[in-house]
């Protein structure tokens, strides 16, 4: 198990900078996950970790060993492909046999081992079938044993849960998770899937454009994201451009005055308010403004809701048990944005 | 692991084989006198000399000419037994030979060897209008160069294509060079060969394609060679015969000798001498209706239609030599399937 | 700060590289295939010493043969593509649009033309549509004609040999283009209300175009470069290649050289138009479902669609079947009969029993051997490189290893000829014309693209995850390479091996101009029992040529599954 260190870390390719001056620490035994957008550079940080690519700066220690350029056969790591790469050709006992002949692990022992490993991720027995006769996700679970039996200090995932349907992915994460607490083995877990991320890691970064922007737990991001564009990405959100009236108080477009809790401003600024809408207030009893439902959407347990006033536009989500009767087009409703609940930028 | 074991294994087979040559001497012979005629004469040479195996290749007399050209700085072949006469005067020329004096050079009409060494005649061949026997009587065939030329025989005439054949062009150029001798001009004798081309059917590819053609009675006269023709008689029972043109025929000396740079040059000799002695030459005489060149054979140990002489017409050789490729090219560029 | 190429190239240099053998691969090439072309490039404008384009002059004359052969090939192969074309094209379309009966035999014997090499079909054709051939006698005989109402000859012969030999080109690639095609784009044009032939004219050819039109360059080049038609059946019709082979025979190799430099830009031209349209072709690559057969439902139209078919089959088999006829007739017993009438195994037991025939026999398969494996190591490895690699030279060395595919065989026998006349430090002084090597080294240079294009193609559908997987699993670079790559890639690589060494073993066009007593091969040994009227032996060794074709043929079609 390892501790992963990445200081000031770039990969340029020919006039894409994939990864930009990235940074950060991961302990032994942690969950760490890569999360944003396509085409943010997480692959790219990935590989690096691998071996696969070079950074064209920066360093990348395990530990305390500067292992910026070796050799990926020599890093220790295990990896799990977005598609697996299962060698075709080998069953899947000897998909997961590779690593060990590989590494001349004595002929019994790699059965055994085979085996133990299989079994790890429910598949004992299956050693003899050919890996194209599997499902996606055993076929997952075959690349999850194949990378974890020669026991790597850290763990590579890259979306290993992008090619499974909606309900084997809760399943699947789920055991991903417990074998890799039971191993506490150190994981690094890329995905665009801002759930995955915030229900599984222990911390995580968020990507834009090869730059890390945030670091911390999953509440730390999804409670104060640093930048509009983590809040909006890690779920959906009102945003308000405001202008600073005097400390503590700002005014919306269409002279609408609130509170917010930061008395630090100063006047004049112009600022922007994120706010999620299941924050936002609604029925009041003492409204900032009065909107106009202009959009409902039946979710199941929820309406979501989409109010204006004047040019402001706001979705909120009521719970039926808060609604007292059936919402419609063309209903006021007052509105309430709790300055506790809303992040300035 | 299978690939290299594969690798190793056909390269194992590949060492085996080439040693199972290697423990007797080759001695490579380039030939065109056909398959049965050369593996007797082989088996035989191979018997009185077991340690060396010998190789004959059989080709067209071109063809031979032409691949020991091509071998010049690489001679893979040491004796070239077979085609006329200006073929190895050419390859003379063009020190593609080594002289060689055979024991019997006193037994052979100058004409029908090199002044210097380089080549000696082994057969006189007569070319000859051949015709297929089951569509045509001895008496119904063409009788002299001339009748060929009738309007009667348009489109029944089958010709090998002559680039690649030492017969046909011995035929053509003699054409050339009787008109020459009757004291006519060139173009005279090109008029001769456009009169032919008008009355010709279809030209053959090569030799087999000609006696397929004859045989099967595509056409139904050609021209050709005695031996070959009678050959195909006796072997295949084609419904071949022949005609001596009544005006005499070009008759083309077929020659031996050795390839310069050849290997085993003493043995070459030797297959040399072996072919071309007397008892050999009677025996090609009876089995494969070849003429010998030499003079100091017994008329009586000779077939008897052998006995009488061939009404022959002189061929300046040396004239040949020169010109045929020019005259060849002219007429194939020039003259044939011009008159259609 | 470095730039950005040279560190992508550091971070390949983590994988599997054998570095210093690309540069071997580039020498290879650079001696079997530049080198012999720009020589003979170079002493086709040597005249007496002294440069000159006095041969190039010749060439150009309007009174001269050359130009009427050039016509010749030209002509031949135009008129080739269109027949082929026909063909081929309307062979697809019964096959993709029409329900037939016993389709899956029928397409088997849809491409029977494939598994006949190329002087042995020719052969076939004689004995069988030649003025004396099985199918004109019948005819003369069945009406009591005088003579043969109809035969093949000259030109026309040609042409329905190319066409028939070549129409399957036509057909493969077409039936393709029909699979690829998504069938929803017809139904759409049938919903908007389009006519049977609108929908023929503005939807399905404009989808087969790009199909259509590689196959004609492809054709177009390949027709261009026959030498066997044109050779046994040409009689009195010039083409190219016949013309540079008859230019040799009459040992004048300048004007051979000037004929043959003269080929082979034209067949490069052509190579260069092929790679262009084939990019065009490969493009339209969306995939759709593919659109149902037509079903035929009268029974009347059923019958006739199966009558058709029967003919059909017949027609492409009647080759082989003429093969197998004649390979148990005793030699020369076939004159004037309609068919042979005595027959044996004679031929059969002499291929095997007979040293003298069976040699040429082991003598094809171990230069196709040896040939095909250099084949195979060069072409992986370039393949590797260029599509694993990203090898910045690849591009050059994939030109080099293309160029071969253009030029005609019987140039690469002249420009062989030409350079190994003497010796050289690559082949440590040895003459190679007139020895063993020069016919391998033939092969190698002419099938080199066959299986690079097959390698090509496996590479680019590897994955490239499945060896990263394997290197960071820990296995070392040669590791690697051998249980994962190379097992990946090996179907496909080995389907293209399997076809080099079919071509080899029959090759006929370099190997009339290159063997010699130590490697006779198979094809020379046909053409001499041809000239020795022995029918039934060469029929027997081109009976067995085909089996072998075939058996490998499967076999490699097994393989690429
Ligand atoms: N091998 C490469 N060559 C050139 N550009 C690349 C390469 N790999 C990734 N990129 C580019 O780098 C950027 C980041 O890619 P990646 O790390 O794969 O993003 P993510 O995994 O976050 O979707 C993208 O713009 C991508 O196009
Ligand atoms: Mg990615």
């Amino acid at each position: 198990m390892a501790r992963v260190r990445l200081q000031n870390v770039s990969k340029a390719f020919d006039t894409v900078q994939a990864v930009d001056n990235v940074s950060f620490e991961v302990k032994e035994g942690e969950f760490f996950s890569l999360l944003g957008p396509s085409g943010c550079g997480k692959t790219t940080t990935l590989r690096m970790l691998a071996g696969f690519e070079t950074p064209s700066a920066g360093s990348i220690f395990f530990n305390d060993t500067n292992v910026t350029t070796a050799k990926p056969q020599h890093r220790n790591v295990g990896m799990v492909f977005q598609n697996y790469a299962l060698f075709a050709h080998l069953s899947v006992g000897e998909n997961v046999a590779f690593g060990l002949r590989a590494r001349n692990v004595e002929k019994h022992e790699i059965a055994s081992r085979v085996s133990r490993a299989l079994a790890q991720v429910d598949l004992s027995g299956l050693e003899n079938r050919a890996v194209s006769a599997l499902s996606g996700g055993q076929q997952q679970r075959v690349a999850l044993a194949r990378a974890l039996v020669v026991e790597p200090q850290i763990l590579l995932l890259d979306e290993p849960l992008s090619n499974l349907d909606a309900k084997l992915r809760v399943e699947t994460r789920e055991r991903i998770r417990s074998i890799q607490k039971k191993l506490g083995i150190t994981t690094f877990y890329v995905t665009h899937d801002q759930e995955e991320a915030l229900t599984q890691s222990d911390r995580m970064a968020v990507f834009f454009n090869g730059k890390c922007e945030q670091i911390g737990t999953p509440r730390e991001i999804f409670n104060q994201p640093v930048s509009r564009e983590v809040m909006a990405f890690l779920g959906r959100a009102n945003f308000f451009q405001a202008n600073v009236v005097e400390p503590g108080l700002v005014r919306l477009p269409g002279d609408r005055q609130i509170k917010i809790n930061n008395n630090e401003i100063k006047a004049g600024t112009q600022i922007t308010l994120g706010i999620r809408p299941h924050h936002v207030e609604l029925y009041a009893r003492e409204p900032n403004f009065v909107g106009e439902v202009s959009k409902v959407t039946y979710t199941g347990a929820f309406e979501e809701l989409v109010l204006r006033a004047d040019e402001l536009q706001i979705e909120a989500v009521v719970s039926f048990q808060n609604a007292g009767e059936k919402i419609q087009i063309g209903d006021t409703i007052p509105v309430k944005l709790p300055p506790e609940k809303l992040t300035i930028f | 692991m299978r690939l290299i074991r594969n690798f190793v294994l056909v390269f194992s087979l590949f060492l085996l084989v080439t040693a199972c040559n290697d423990n007797k001497t080759t001695l490579v012979v380039y030939t065109t006198h056909g398959k049965e005629l050369v593996e007797e004469f082989v088996t035989d040479f191979e018997k009185k000399n077991p340690d060396v195996r010998v190789y004959s290749i059989d080709m067209g007399s071109q063809d031979a000419l032409d691949r020991i050209r091509s071998e010049k700085a690489n001679p893979q072949a040491s004796v070239w037994w077979g085609a006329p006469a200006p073929l190895f005067m050419q390859a003379a020329t063009e020190s593609l030979l080594v002289a060689y004096q055979p024991t019997w050079s006193s037994a052979i009409d100058s004409a029908y060897r090199d002044e210097e060494n380089f080549w000696y005649g082994t057969f006189l061949t007569p070319e000859v209008i051949a015709f297929n026997s089951e569509k045509l009587s001895k008496e119904s065939a063409p009788q002299d160069w001339d009748d060929l030329l009738t309007p009667q025989w348009r489109d029944r005439i089958v010709i090998r294509s002559p680039l690649a054949s030492g017969t046909m062009r011995a035929i053509f150029v003699s054409r050339i060079t009787e008109s020459l001798r009757r004291g006519g001009t060139v173009e005279e004798g090109f008029n001769w060969l456009q009169k032919l081309d008008e009355n010709t059917h279809s030209y053959a590819a090569d030799q087999t394609m000609l006696y397929i053609k004859l045989a099967r009675g595509e056409s139904e006269v050609t021209l050709w060679n005695m031996p070959d023709i009678m050959l195909q008689h006796n072997v295949n029972n084609y419904p071949f015969d022949y005609i001596m043109p009544k005006s005499g025929t070009v008759i083309v000396t077929d020659c031996i000798a050795l390839v310069r740079g050849g290997q085993h040059q003493q043995l070459a000799q030797k297959f040399y001498e072996f072919v071309t002695s007397k008892d050999a030459l009677i025996q090609q005489a009876h089995k494969y209706y070849r003429i010998p060149a030499r003079h100091d054979i017994d008329m009586q140990s000779l077939p008897e239609w052998m006995r009488e002489p061939i009404k022959a017409i002189p061929m300046d050789w040396k004239l040949f030599a020169e010109k045929s490729n020019e005259w060849m090219r002219y007429w194939d560029e020039q003259i044939r399937n011009r008159g259609k | 700060m470095q730039n950005s190429e040279q560190k992508r190239a550091l971070s390949i240099s983590d994988k599997t590289n054998f570095y210093p053998l690309r540069w071997f691969v580039l020498l290879i090439l650079g001696i079997t295939v530049v080198y012999p072309l720009l020589h003979l490039l170079d002493r086709s404008t040597v005249v007496d010493g002294g440069r000159s384009l006095r041969n190039y002059l010749h060439f150009w004359n309007w009174n001269a043969p050359f130009l009427d052969a050039l016509w010749g090939s030209v002509w031949i192969s135009v008129a080739s593509v269109f027949f082929a074309g026909i063909i081929g094209v309307s062979l697809a379309f019964l096959f993709e649009r029409v329900d037939l009966p016993a389709k899956s035999f029928l397409s088997a014997v849809a491409t029977l033309p494939i598994v006949l090499p190329p002087l042995v079909g020719v052969v076939a054709f004689v004995f069988l549509w030649g003025e004396s051939g099985i199918i004109p006698r019948f005819l003369q005989f069945a009406f009591e004609l005088s003579a043969p109402p109809f035969y093949l000859e000259g030109l026309s012969a040609i042409i329905f040999i190319h066409a028939y030999s070549f129409y399957v080109y036509f057909f493969l690639f077409t039936r393709a283009a029909f699979q690829r095609m998504d069938g929803a784009t017809i139904e759409a044009a049938q919903s908007l209300g389009a006519s049977y032939f609108t929908i023929l004219a503005r939807v399905i050819f404009p989808q087969l175009r790009p199909a259509i039109s590689s196959a004609a360059i492809l054709v177009f080049m390949i027709s261009m470069a026959s030498f066997s038609a044109p050779f046994l059946f040409g009689g009195e019709y010039r083409v190219l290649t016949v013309e540079i082979y008859n230019s040799k025979l009459q040992g004048d190799m300048p004007m051979a050289m000037t004929q043959s430099v003269m080929l082979g830009v034209i067949s490069l031209l052509f190579l260069f138009l092929n790679l262009q349209t084939e990019s065009e072709a490969s493009g339209t690559g969306q995939k759709g479902v593919p659109l149902p057969p037509r079903p035929i439902q009268r029974v009347l139209y059923r019958r006739i669609a199966l009558f058709i078919a029967v003919v059909v089959s017949l027609i492409l088999a009647s080759p082989h079947l003429t093969l197998l006829l004649l390979s148990f007739a005793q030699n020369g017993s076939w004159t004037s009969q309609i068919i042979p009438e005595t027959f044996t195994l004679a031929n059969y037991t002499s291929l095997f029993f007979n040293h003298k025939v069976s040699e040429p026999i082991m003598n094809s398969s171990m230069m196709a051997v040896l040939a095909t494996t250099m084949n195979f190591i060069i072409a992986l490895a370039a393949a590797f490189w260029i599509t694993q690699r990203r090898w910045r030279a690849g591009r050059v060395a994939e030109v080099m290893i293309m160029i071969p595919w253009a030029i005609p065989g019987t140039v690469v026998a002249i420009a062989l000829i030409v350079v190994f006349n003497t010796g050289h430090w690559f082949t440590a002084g040895a003459i190679l014309v007139g020895s063993f090597w020069i016919l391998p080294l033939a092969y190698f240079i002419r099938h080199l693209p066959i299986v690079y294009r097959a390698a090509h193609a496996a590479f680019s559908r590897l994955d490239p995850f499945q060896e990263e997987a394997a290197l960071s699993l820990g296995g070392s670079a040669w590791l690697t390479f051998r249980k994962v790559i190379f097992p990946a890639v090996r179907p496909g690589v080995m389907a293209g091996v399997l076809l080099a060494m079919v071509m080899s073993l029959g090759e006929f066009v370099s190997s009339i101009l290159l063997y010699t007593f130590t490697n006779r091969p198979i094809s020379m040994a046909i053409l001499n029992e041809m000239r020795l009227l022995n029918l039934g032996t060469a029929a027997a060794y081109g009976v067995m040529l085909t089996i072998i074709i075939f058996v490998i043929t499967w076999l490699a079609n097994r393989w690429d599954e």
